[in-house]
């Protein structure tokens, strides 16, 4: 096809969408449940442990196809294949997005070397953990570490932070008792709180920054440095036995002292926000132990597979991904909540907001054009059950559209780990409880007054009352554990990447975070006291600066 | 009377021999299928003569249990806690016997809480009695003829009376019996492990202490021990207790109380100290190498739990052994008694290398760890180890060496706490 030809087919099927869009503006989904008793059936995909129900979305068979048929004209396949080739796709910084070569099984024949590459690292890091989990990681004293604490932001912090929360009934054991902890703001909030508690001779610190140039993350690392040196002494075995450091840049991490034994390395052609899967995952694995990480790392190579292999009827992230352009771009639905109906997911919608938000978070299309379409929506969330005592009311009854991701795992409880096996029993009632909510909410958003008892409506007044057809989508996994959690991240995934063909930009840069910390820069020196001169600033932030500088009392 | 032992602990061999010199028909009875019964070799020399004196007198015998007449007036049994289930078995084939109920039933095994009512299930209808294991070892006889006074766990005045008179002659008088409930008694036994180690762990972490501000632990013990409320018995600061009935002792008691729900640290710390010590020289090690102790070579003299044994239940040598190799250094060992246990355990590998001599074992070797006080280690050769060793380093385990003469011949020397 042409480009111009390629063009005509887009805008005509754009223009069939819209007219789509007409009939089902007010089409509501009880109606479509109501044509078709077969609605489950058709309109949800099993993919191994994992059953993705999207029959309570507002579309139907047509539409569905002509999305299909959407896809394809903005050459999704092509883009697929590109995504999983060593092409520069991130074409603003020249790299290519190779985060499902962190997935490679050990032994792969389509890309040996990259496989290979992953591999030596990952290795050392099991090491590493196997080490720490058999009480011989030592620190300069010859104590064993019993706290690790990770020092990263955005992606070196979201994620595993995330995953780590979500496995935790994972928990691989260790010969001393092991703490995981997270350090990300730089103002030293968490850092504050966390020190007191920590013997210096028992922790290990994880520098966890792609660029090693990450100003929170340096700045919390230096507090630490400081804090270790004070009981420990000014001394290389300080940094020797307290540091390791996972960065792109070595040449950095040795020059901050980090020994050339404990650093660990990614590589350009992972973006931060895909970097779970590298040896940035490392307290991941520390909770999960190597077997674990394995596993993870297992699911998400499931889903690679799925995603290249599916036809497009058939292929969660591409549904997923579709769906969103539905909701977004035609039903003008412009936000979407992720509900996850298990307490561990309980960073999954913060980890969802950086990976889909700072990935299509952009409006200028790979042609340099503005975008024609709106791009990613808003993405927020919570734990459902929590949620429904807090923003759910808005989801009923407010004036907002909004469309949901539910989330619960089919069993729990169910593994005899240590952590829960004594009352296991009335933690399965109480999951059940949980479930019995997840579906109750989702049938009460898709159809309103006719979720209840029709008897009663009639005596109902209108403010009890729920107009419904708030679209939907369920997950359902036989188990959250490290396989199943590894396919659902890498399912969201590509459902971005899938996104970002249709919108035609760019998800794997983010120069608008870039800028931010360039301005930053600027305005410490003045701060500092280095710098007098504000003129140059705007009126708001001088006025600002005058109060911070106690210039004024505000 | 006619009574039967069952077990091959000091405890059983100090009552066997004891019972039978005072007149008592004692039927010492082998449960661990050996080619021919007889009573094991102990370390206490003394229990030996006076067991072989009883067996010469015919006082005492040994037999099989199916040899064993049905006439007994009272079983003993005394086994070590990991051999319950051999116990267990015990009781269920006694059931099958047509004995005359009741006997008097003695368990002197330290098998926890509850331990005696568990036995005392296969065998109800007779009258079961606690006897806590009071024997010390290396002064296993004079530890009970000398007791003051005698715990035992028997609420029932009538069993009562059958304690007292088949212990009469060794405690006469009815004010030696401290008669309690079984329980209470179980828990007693338990409680008086818990201080000694308690005693040592203590001990322990002064020396921590006493290193940091350049104290002598030494002085501070000696000084503590003439104290006559305190005394000497473990107080000695070192690498760290083990043996098999006393850690499992120790561990039993700090589970009941962690379990009760209690808010007690006091015997979790008490462990976890003794753990924590039991790497000591490997922490030593590790600061005066400033964390650089791949590929050297370290020689450890000792490895059984305590001098006079070939036992390594629970002893430090383990926990040294795990964090040398996990470094990647090579360890030379010596210990007169207990190579082949070690050997068992850990088979034949690359870094570890088991010596038939004790100066063999320092041969280019960075380090000299001391890790059990065996006699043989008190006064070395110097001048040899200063030769053989490639770095001359003594880490003195036990603090069995006097530090100013170690420094003088030429060493770097470092003890516990000092």
């Amino acid at each position: 096809m042409s480009s111009s030809a390629a063009v005509h087919t887009r805008d005509s099927l754009l223009l069939q969408l819209q007219t789509l869009k007409n009939q089902f503006e007010q089409r509501h989904l009880t109606d479509l449940f109501a044509q078709d008793a077969q609605r489950f059936e058709h309109f949800s995909v099993r993919l191994k442990s994992l059953v993705f129900d999207y029959s309570k979305q507002r579309i139907d068979a047509e539409v569905l196809a002509q999305l299909i048929r959407f896809a394809e004209a903005h050459d999704l396949s092509g883009w697929i294949n590109t995504l999983f080739s060593t092409d520069p796709i991130n074409y603003t910084e020249q790299r290519a997005a190779m985060h499902w070569a962190l997935r490679l099984p050990e032994q792969d024949s389509t890309h040996p070397e990259l496989a290979q590459q992953v591999q030596a690292q990952l290795q050392r890091m099991y090491q590493l953990v196997e080490k720490i989990h058999a009480g011989q990681c030592r620190g300069a004293t010859g104590e064993v570490i019993q706290d690790v604490v990770n020092i990263g932001v955005g992606g070196s912090d979201l994620g595993p932070l995330m995953a780590t929360q979500a496995l935790s009934d994972f928990k691989h054991p260790s010969a001393k008792p092991l703490s995981v902890h997270f350090v990300s703001t730089m103002d030293g909030s968490q850092l504050s709180d966390l020190l007191h508690k920590l013997r210096p001779e028992t922790t290990l610190f994880i520098i966890s920054s792609k660029s090693f140039g990450t100003i929170d993350t340096l700045s919390n690392a230096q507090t630490v440095r400081l804090w270790l040196e004070k009981a420990l002494g000014k001394q290389a075995r300080v940094l020797q036995h307290h540091f390791v450091g996972v960065s792109t840049k070595p040449d950095k991490m040795t020059a901050w002292g980090i020994a050339p034994e404990n650093q660990f390395l990614l590589w350009d052609w992972v973006g931060g926000r895909y970097s779970l899967w590298s040896c940035i995952g490392l307290p991941i694995a520390l909770i999960i132990g190597v077997e674990g990480f394995k596993a993870f790392l297992a699911g998400a190579y499931a889903v690679d597979q799925h995603f290249q292999t599916a036809p497009f009827a058939q292929n969660i992230p591409v549904l997923m991904g579709l769906l969103g352009i539905w909701n977004n771009n035609f039903l003008d639905i412009q936000t979407h909540a992720v509900l996850p109906y298990d307490g561990r997911l309980k960073y999954f919608a913060s980890y969802l907001q950086q990976l889909e938000m700072e990935s299509n978070g952009k409006s200028i299309q790979r042609s340099g054009e503005a975008v024609e379409l709106d791009t990613c929506p808003i993405v927020w969330g919570e734990v459902g059950p929590n949620a429904q005592h807090a923003f759910y009311q808005l989801l009923h009854q407010g004036t907002q559209a909004v469309s949901c991701d539910f989330i619960a795992p089919v069993k729990r409880y169910n593994a005899n780990q240590f952590t829960y096996a004594e009352s296991a029993e009335a933690l399965v009632e109480q999951h059940h409880l949980a479930l019995s909510n997840c579906l109750a909410q989702s049938r009460l958003l898709a159809f309103g007054n006719q979720a209840l008892d029709q008897a009663e409506l009639i005596s109902l007044p209108a403010y009890k009352q729920y107009a419904g057809n708030q679209p939907s989508s369920t997950f359902l996994i036989q188990e959250l554990n490290p396989y199943s959690l590894g396919m659902l991240i890498a399912l969201y995934e590509h459902k971005v990447f899938v996104q970002s063909v249709i919108w035609n930009i760019n998800p794997f840069d983010q120069w608008g975070v870039e800028k931010g910390k360039e301005i930053a820069n600027q305005l410490l020196p003045i701060l500092n006291g280095q710098q007098q001169d504000v003129s140059a600033l705007d009126a708001s932030t001088q006025g600002l600066l005058q109060i911070l500088l106690g210039k004024s009392d505000g | 009377m006619k009574v039967a032992v069952f077990g091959r602990t000091l405890y059983a061999g100090v009552m066997a021999a004891l019972l039978a010199e005072c007149g008592h028909k004692v039927y010492w009875c082998d449960i661990f299928q050996q080619d021919s019964p007889e009573a094991p070799d102990f370390q206490d020399e003394a229990v030996n003569r006076l067991l072989q004196q009883q067996h010469a007198q015919g006082f005492l015998h040994y037999c099989s249990l199916k040899e064993l007449g049905l006439q007994m007036d009272v079983y003993l049994f005394s086994l070590n806690p990991a051999e319950e289930p051999l116990l267990i078995e015990l009781l269920q084939q006694l059931q099958q016997r047509p004995i005359i109920h009741p006997k008097l039933m003695i368990n002197a095994s330290t098998l926890g809480l509850q331990g005696t009512a568990r036995l005392k299930q296969l065998l109800p209808e007779d009258d079961w009695v606690y006897l806590p294991d009071m024997s010390q070892e290396g002064n296993a006889l004079a530890s009970i003829t000398q007791a003051e006074q005698l715990t035992v766990g028997c609420m029932n005045p009538q069993v009562q009376s059958k304690v007292q008179e088949f212990l009469r002659p060794l405690f006469p008088r009815k004010q030696q019996y401290l008669f309690m409930p079984v329980l209470d008694a179980e828990f007693t036994k338990l409680s008086i492990s818990g201080m000694l180690a308690t005693r040592i762990s203590y001990i322990n972490d002064l020396a921590v202490v006493a290193e940091k501000l350049g104290i002598d632990i030494e002085h501070v013990r000696q000084g503590m021990a003439a104290d006559s409320r305190i005394g000497a018995s473990y107080m000695y600061p070192g690498a760290g207790f083990g043996g098999e009935n006393f850690s499992h002792d120790v561990l039993t008691l700090a589970n009941t109380v962690s379990t009760t729900g209690v808010k007690s640290q006091l015997l979790a710390q008490v462990w976890e100290i003794n753990e924590q010590q039991k790497e000591l020289l490997f922490r030593k090690l590790w600061n005066y190498y400033q964390g650089d102790l791949k590929g050297k070579t370290i020689t450890i003299w000792g490895a059984a739990f305590k001098e006079n044994t070939s036992r390594v239940h629970h002893s430090p040598i383990h926990a040294m052994l795990k964090a040398l190799w996990a470094q990647g250094l090579t360890v030379k060992l010596h210990d007169p008694q207990a190579l082949p246990e070690i050997q068992a355990l850990y088979g034949e590998r690359a870094d570890l290398i088991l010596c038939q001599d004790q100066y063999e074992a320092v041969k280019d070797s960075h380090a000299l760890c001391l890790l059990t006080a065996w006699k043989h280690y008190w006064s070395p050769d110097y001048k040899t180890l200063l030769k053989s060793m490639q770095h001359p380093l003594i880490l003195d385990g036990r603090n069995i060496y006097d530090p100013q003469f170690v420094k003088a011949q030429g060493f770097a020397y470092m003890g516990v706490g000092r």
